[in-house]
Parts: structure tokens; sequence; C-alpha cells
């Protein structure tokens, strides 16, 4: 007994000596971030988010709302070096391009955060409870995303944006008020979208929900509105990310397509109405509208493609070494 | 003196993340004979498995490659084989089975198209032909009804049957060496203890080697020849069977021992070896023990020359400075042709779980 | 099996009642009054009462409890809601046929570029994404990865009107508009159909790019591969199989894309389709037809996610022991 505990007195010593940790422990959040600092590529597309981010606000700040609307120039004149204005070229009524497709970020952007967010608090909410509380509620909600997902989401869209058209809307203390425009599109993309992050994260919180440590926040008498906030909520939220980067890009798109048909932003400048515009310019040679339309789209939706795909690689620990 | 079945020579391999380079094998060295068990022992992340792997040469090529070495097998050096080659060799000369039998089988098949299919590779035989052999490796690994078990499904299968499936489809090419990747770890212990027992009696009725991966002492002493430990991708000690649980060499091995409990003996507290292992990407310098090693006393060579694998004593290897004569003893591939006697068990066949 | 084929039977038929409660509550409820939104500010009461009656808005909303008191039973289920679960829409305020007939007439069009668009992208993303699994970290894969990329990025809607214009008007080799019947359709199908395979590439190909990898992976293949068995065999034989489960969800749910791409396409090339026809319908506020098409669809889509998860009891041998 003696000699046995002569060697663990021993091994005690050495442990003392062993270098205290002194790196900071990996979490998936920190872990995560520095993958993504890390890849230049998405480092790359976060600051062309931000410069979008930066051309909306200056659209927001009312400094173009005169250049959306003054004719610099003749008619369909081509991009030229002239002067600032033209770089984009003119639209038919010489108003110039460049400025209505910066404005046109104020209005893709809006679109595309207030759906996101929408969509978000929904899929969100729902997702929660119903994997939370189990039961009827689960079943109802169940039930409610099934019938959502069962009708193809185009289809939803158009419907929801075709009813809210130009409809009144009567609110205690707000007063009347018509839906034309962004409202429009916002709500018809937000509650048409949250079904896919709803079932993720109800997924996700079935799973959580047999861990022990929710078992043991409710065993010390934790409210089950705090064990979701606290507890469940922050290990969903990458799914949130992931849904939030990913979603950004589809709702502009959207827009185009809503544009196209009609049932889009009429009062402003958009770029969505800027390409439904050029299919008849098109006809006459005129191109640089649905060009600068286009790209501005195209690079906004990659850059916002390719950080989906880096968060959800540095978020999502199953799917690394896929790629 | 015979010649050894496989003989790995310092094999080296690296795998490159995006962490940096790893290497889970540094300098392996071991061999093994005709009908022997060899037990590779350590715990996870040692770099068993992937040694394992590779002889196999089933390590995903990005991003794992192979640094140098050899694997001689049969007189030839299967890391320069082409991939047609070594097709020919797995499953036929040299055949693994693995940890989980749960996912290691293919869902959607059959187990009959499985093992059909393992049959037909190297056999040229009619189907008809193949299911009767399928049928009789399934009767060899002791599953009852085996022609109507050939039509089932792995999900339709407990854990031990579908284990015993994985073995039959190894063993249906009669291979001279099987991979044992902690065969059942992932398996009740009375199960474990019959999986066990079934691969002694096949080795014995097919005088086939088996390399065992493991990390339960327990295991070893019951079931190998001769034993090699491995801490931070290295072989540390290897001896028979007898020699490494009579007279332990390398302070790791000792502390394995000590670490485990005792029937009989009383203690308040298990023992523990100090510390934790080594996160690959970061190696101590030195010998890679010596931040846990009781005997390293400061001793400065411990923490700037990491010791090589030699014959410390007559078919005893070790890794470690404090091991008397080591600076003299030779430097050799650890080699033992050792087998015990296998005591043939006189109990009946318990039911099959 | 049977049993979860009944099974997932019996749970189709809540969800059709909630597409119809979602159809009926949207076009009845949210919308204020159709008719007025139609007739506009100034129209008289008595047109205003022609239109809801042929909008069928005059009856009950949800069931006739007046024709219950009279005691006729079958009278009952004369309200909106049941005109659309029965699929008794009312007529459409632009078109002179009933609904049916209408769809009937511009099916085929749609189906035309529709169908062989589908199967065209199926066949050569599963191809392509096979190829680039199994190139994995090569200059193929992230070549092919990158354009995949790319191609999801476009705007969809920009590359139809330049291809329409390039194709159609510059360079003369596909007619700019238009339809014909019979088989000179393919002369003006052509060009979609080539649109609707190219942009329909990118997002499948990843998507089954990653499904395959995932299943590389998997441990069964590594027992396979210390079997003997040779690269294109575990591709073919194991893969593909375990790969058919998530392909088969995938497809049906890449459906609605089909409607989206319909829509698109058939406005701008002037195909009269039931595409075309919806666009129309939403253009024109033709609430009758936006209504039918929408329930219509759903329905259409609900059976074949049903016939979906049929399939996967055929596919998956897991499933139907569940």
């Amino acid at each position: 007994m003696t000699a046995i505990r002569a060697e663990s007195d021993a091994n005690l010593t050495v442990a003392a000596e062993l270098a205290p940790l002194t790196e900071k422990p990996r979490t998936l959040w920190r872990d995560a971030r520095a993958r993504i600092t890390r890849s230049k590529l998405a480092m790359i597309c976060l600051g062309i988010m931000a410069c979008y981010v930066v051309v909306a606000l200056i659209g927001f700040s009312g400094l173009l709302n005169h250049a959306i609307e003054a004719t610099v120039g003749p008619g369909s004149a081509p991009p030229s070096t002239a002067s600032v204005s033209l770089w984009a070229g003119t639209d038919f009524l010489g108003r110039s391009v460049l400025w209505r497709l910066l404005y046109g970020a104020r209005v893709a952007l809006t679109v595309a955060f207030l759906a996101s967010i929408v969509s978000i608090v929904i899929g969100t909410v729902l997702g929660l409870i119903s994997g939370y509380f189990g039961g009827c509620i689960d079943a109802a909600i169940v039930w409610l995303f099934s019938t959502v997902s069962s009708i193809p989401w185009i289809l939803l869209i158009l419907a929801l944006a075709f009813v809210l058209k130009g409809q009144e809307f009567a609110l205690p203390g707000i007063g009347k008020f018509t839906l034309t425009g962004v409202p429009t599109i916002v709500l018809a993309l937000g509650l048409t979208s949250w079904v896919g992050l709803c079932r993720y994260i109800r997924g996700e919180v079935l799973k959580l929900r047999e861990r022990d440590y929710i078992a043991a926040a409710r065993a010390i008498g934790l409210r089950d509105r705090s064990i979701l906030f606290r507890h469940i909520l922050p290990n969903v939220f990458h799914l949130i990310i992931i849904d939030f980067s990913l979603g950004l890009g589809a709702f502009v798109q959207s827009e185009v397509v809503l544009s196209f048909l009609g049932l889009g932003v009429t009062d402003q400048p958009s770029w969505g109405r800027m390409i439904d515009d050029a299919k008849l310019e098109l006809l006459k040679g005129v191109w640089w509208q649905m060009a600068a339309a286009t790209i501005a789209i195209f690079v906004f939706t990659l850059a916002v493609n390719i950080l989906g795909d880096a968060f959800r690689d540095a978020l999502d620990p199953r799917l690394r070494g896929v790629d | 003196m015979q010649n050894p079945l496989l003989q790995v020579k310092n094999l080296n391999i690296a795998f490159d993340t995006d962490r940096g380079q790893i290497r889970p094998v540094r300098d392996v060295s071991w061999s093994i004979y005709p009908g022997q068990t060899l037990a590779l022992v350590g715990e996870s992340g040692c770099g068993k498995s992937v040694s394992a792997l590779s002889i196999l040469r089933l390590i995903p090529s990005p991003p794992g490659r192979v640094l140098g070495g050899e694997i001689i097998f049969e007189g030839r050096d299967l890391l320069k084989l082409s991939e047609a080659e070594m097709r020919q060799v797995r499953g036929k000369d040299i055949a693994m089975i693995f940890q989980e039998p749960m996912t290691s089988l293919n869902p959607v098949y059959t187990i009959g198209d499985q093992i059909v299919e393992a049959i037909t590779l190297h056999q040229h035989v009619k189907t008809k032909e193949a299911l009767d052999i399928a049928e009789r490796s399934l009767a060899d690994v002791g599953i009852p009804a085996p022609r109507l078990r050939l039509k089932d499904y792995p999900h339709q299968m407990s854990g031990g049957m579908r284990q015993r499936v994985m073995i039959a489809m190894a063993l249906a090419c009669k291979p001279k060496l099987l991979i044992a990747d902690e065969p059942t770890t992932a398996l009740d212990v009375t199960v474990q203890a019959q999986i066990l027992e079934l691969l002694r009696k096949l080795q014995h009725e097919r005088n086939m080697a088996i390399l065992l991966i493991t990390h339960d002492l327990g295991v070893v002493a019951e079931n190998a020849d001769t034993v090699g430990v491995m801490y931070a991708s290295r072989i540390v000690e290897y001896a028979t069977v007898e020699d490494l649980f009579d007279r332990p060499q390398h302070p790791y091995t000792e502390g394995l021992f000590r670490s485990m409990p005792r029937l009989g003996g009383k203690t308040d507290r298990l023992e523990t070896i100090a510390g934790t292992v080594p996160n690959p990407a970061r190696f101590p310098s030195g010998c890679k023990f010596h931040p846990r090693c009781p005997r390293m006393q400061g001793d400065p060579k411990c923490k700037d020359i990491e010791p090589a694998t030699r014959e410390v004593q007559s078919q005893h290897w070790a890794a470690c400075h404090h091991v008397p004569n080591f600076e003299q003893s030779p430097i050799t591939i650890p080699h033992l042709v050792h087998r015990r006697s296998v005591v043939a068990k006189a109990t009946e066949e318990p039911a099959i779980i | 099996m049977w049993a979860y084929v009944i099974r997932r039977f019996l749970w189709t038929i809540p969800i059709v009642l909630g597409v119809v409660l979602i159809t009926f509550v949207l076009f009845s409820y949210v919308v204020k009054d159709p008719a007025r939104q139609y007739a506009g500010k100034f129209a008289t009461p008595e047109v205003l009462q022609a239109i809801r009656h042929k909008m069928a808005l005059d009856k009950p909303r949800w069931i006739n409890l007046g024709a219950l008191r009279h005691g006729e039973i079958a009278q009952t289920f004369d309200s909106q809601f049941f005109d659309i679960l029965l699929f008794r829409f009312p007529e459409s305020m632009r078109w002179e046929e009933p609904l049916w007939t209408l769809i009937q007439r511009k099916a085929p069009a749609s189906m035309m570029i529709q169908i062989p668009a589908f199967v065209i992208v199926l066949g050569l993303q599963l191809a392509l994404a096979l190829f680039v699994a199994f190139k994995r970290g090569k200059w193929q894969d992230y070549s092919i990865t990158f354009l995949a990329v790319l191609g999801m990025s476009v705007p969809a809607l920009s590359i139809y009107i330049a291809a329409q214009w390039l194709f159609g008007q510059k360079l003369g080799v596909f007619p700019v508009a238009g339809w014909e019947r019979g088989i000179y359709a393919i002369h003006f199908a052509a060009l979609p159909i080539l649109l609707s395979v190219i942009m329909g590439m990118g997002g499948g190909t990843r998507f089954y790019r990653t499904v395959i990898l995932e299943e590389v992976g998997a441990d069964y293949v590594r027992t396979a591969r210390a079997k003997g068995v040779g690269q294109r065999e575990i591709m073919f034989t194991h893969v593909l199989r375990n790969v058919m489960i998530p392909v088969v969800t995938s497809t049906v749910t890449a459906l609605p894309g089909l409607v989206l791409g319909a829509l698109l396409l058939e406005r701008i090339f002037q195909i009269p389709g039931l595409g075309n026809l919806m666009a129309d319908a939403i253009a024109n506020n033709d609430r009758a037809i936006v209504m039918s098409m929408t329930y219509i669809l759903s329905i259409v889509y609900c059976v074949l996610l049903l016939v979906t998860d049929i399939c996967y009891a055929l596919v998956d041998p897991r499933v139907s022991l569940k």
C-alpha cells in the first residue's frame, strides 16, 4: 500500500510541474472565426458585402434622391467617360443609370435584410417551440410547415404578393395603410421562406432536448423560457447564420423575378425593374442598363453565396472533411 | 529462421490538415509471423489505426501521404504496388474488419450480396457457387440458418451478428493476414468475448495471422502473442505478451498496467497516468512522454532527444533513455516468432447474440 | 411496407386540407373585396353584383347553413370553401372558356419544354457530380464547382433576355419568340430548353457532389475498398444506390423551380403555356386563375411528394420495416 502511495505522490509532483493551460479553449465560434478570417476568399466577400451595405446606406441618406431623377444626358445614351453620371449610360428618359444602380442597392438590401429577419424570426420561434415542447404544439407546427412547403414556393410568393398588393389594412393605433412596393415583397418573401430554417432548428432542438445539460437545467428549476433562450438558442445559432447568409442572395434574386412579373417595387428604382425595362431596350441595342443591374446582382449573390458556404463549412462540424 | 509474413519498416505517414501537418505514424516498425497474433495497443489518437489502414493503402490520399518506409508482405513492398495490384491483395491475401459493424456494411444491399461480392472479386466462381461459399462462411462464424440470413439486410441484425458477418466476409477468400481494427469496442462485453473467441478459433483452424488493434489490455492478455505499445505515433515497447506483462520496460506501459483496476485489492482511487495525451499537432520535444513520466527526474536528455526503439533485452524492445543499457542496445526491427499454445475450450457454444 | 404507404397516404389528407385552407384564406380573406378590386372605384352596384356572382363571391364562405336549414343536404357544400376543395373554380374574368379546358389547351406547350429540360438536367447533374466527386481535390473539381457557383449567382432573367437577344435577334439561330403546334414546336422550344438546362445545372451539381462525397467517406465504402473493390465499382454500385435516396427527394423538391422557369421563359419567349397563363393572370389581376393555378399545382406537388416518399420505400430497405 505504501509503495503505491509513494508512487502516486510522485505522480502528483510531476503533475504540478506540468505547464498550465496556456491557450484559450477552442470553441465552435472561435474556431469558425479563425477559419473564416484565414480564408482570403471569405474576407474578400465580406469586404464586398460591406461595400454594398455602404452604398445602400448612401441610398438611405437621401444623397441620391435628386440624382436618380435628374436628366443627365440624352435618352438611351451609351456609357461614356464624359462625366461620372454617364459611366453606365442613361436610361430611356435620360436618367443616369449609375445613380439609379447605386440606389437600387438600397432597395435590394432592404428587401433582403427585412425579408430575412421576418423569415428567421418566424422560423426560429416556431422551430424552437415545436422542437422543445413537443406534443400537440409540435404536431400543429409540423402540419403548418408541411402544408406551406407543399405549395411550390414561387406559387406561394406570387400568390401572397398578388393578394397583398394594393391591399388596405387598418391597424389599431397606426391607421390605414396600403401595401405597395417594398413592404409587400418583404412580407411575401418573409412569410414563405421560414420553412427550411424551422425544420433545421426543430431537428436540432429535438436532439438537444435529450442532452444532459438540459435535464440539469430543468433539475435546478430553470423555467422553459430561460432554457430556450440561454441554453438552446445559442446552440442553434449557427443554423440561423447559415440560413441568413444563404438567404440574402435568394431574396435579391426573387425581387428580380417579382419585378419582372409586375409584383415588385414600382415606386423606386430597383435592379429588378432595371432588368425588366431592359427587355424592351435590348431590342434597340441598348444593353447597359441590364448589364449594370445584372453585374450588381451577380457580384452580390456570388459574394453572399461564397460567404454562406464559408460560414457553413466553418460552423457545421459535420460537414468538415467534405471540402 | 522463419520469414515474417508482414514486416513494416520505418513507416512514416503525414496528414496535411488546415492546421498544419501532423504525423500520425512516425518511424514505426514491426513484424508479424504466420499464424501469430500481434496486438497494437495504445490510447485513441496514438496512430495505431492509421498504421493498420496504411498496410492496405486505405489512407485517403489527400490529405494523407506516406512519407517513407516499407511494408514487405511475402517479399513484396506493398507501398510500391500499383493500385490494381493492391486490389488483388485486398480481401484475398490480407483482409480487414473494422470497429463499427453498424456503418461498415452497405445498408441498401443484402449481406448475401456483399459477401458474394467479396468472393467473386477474387475467385472465378459462378454466383450460385459463390452463394454456397457465402453460406459456408456464415456457418463458420456461427450464424444459425445461414442460407436464410443471406437475404437479410444489415439493419435487420444485431451488432454482434453484423460483426460476425464482417468476419465471414473478410475470411471468405481465406486471407493469410486479418487486420482487426478494434473489432469489439462497439459491442457488449459478452458479445466481445464471443467474437474474440471466434477469431481465435478461426485463426487456429486456418493458421492465419491477426493484427489486432485495441486499447484494452485485457483483450491483449487473452488474445495476443506479441504486443506493440504505441504512444504519440511511435512504438515505445514491443515484446511477447508474457514478457510485456511480467517485465514492462517503458514507463508508459508501466503506467497502463498500474491504472488497471485489480480484483481483490481495495483502493480509494484508481491510479492514473498524470497529464494528457499530447496533441499531435504540437508534440513536446524529445521523448513525447517526458511531461508525464515519473522516471524523468529532470533529465535533460529526455527533453531533448527522442529515444529510438532499441532491443534492450533479448526479444524485447523499448524506447526509453532510462532503461538499463539503453545506449548500447541495437536498433533493430522488432520481430518475434512466438505463438502461445491455444487452450481448447471444453465448454459448449453459447447462444449467438 | 404497406403500413408505411398507408400511413404516408393518411398524412397527405391533413396536408391537402391545409393547402385548401391557405389558398382559401389568402384569396378570400386577405383580399378584402376582389370584386371591387377588379371592377375599380367607379363601378356601379349592378356591375359589382354581376362580378360577384361570376366570382362566386355571393356564396357563403365556409358552409351553406341556409341550405342546411332548408334540409337540402347536398347544397350544404355549396360554399366558397368547398368550391375550392372540390375543384369547382369560379370562371376567369378574362377567358371565356372554363378553366379546365383552358388548362388542357395550354399544358402541352409547357410540358414540351419543362419535361425534356428536367430529364436532361437531372442526367447531366448526376453525371457531372459523380465525375467531380471522382476527381475530388483536382483541378476538374475546383473549376466545375466554381462554375456551378457562378451559374447559381447570375440572375436567370438576365441570361434569358440576353440569350433571346443574342441568339434570336443578333445571330438569328433561334426564333425570337412564338410557338407553333406539332413538330415545328421543337424549333421554338429549343432555346428555352437549352437555357433551362444551363441555368438549372449549378445548384443540383453542387448538392449532389456534397451528397456523393458524404457517401464516399462512409464506412461501408472503406469496407468495400478493403475487400478489393475498384473505384468505379464503388461509385456506381455502392455509392450510387445510397445516393439515390437524397437524389429522389431533391429531384421532387426541385419541381417548383420548373414552375418558375416556365413562368420566366414562357413570358419572355411568348410561349402559350401554363406559365404564361399564370403570368398574364397576375398582370391582369385575374384572381380566379391565380387562385386555381396555385391550388391545382399545389395538389399536384403534394401528390408528387407522396409518390417520392413511396419511392423511398422501394429504394431504401430500411424504410419498409420502420
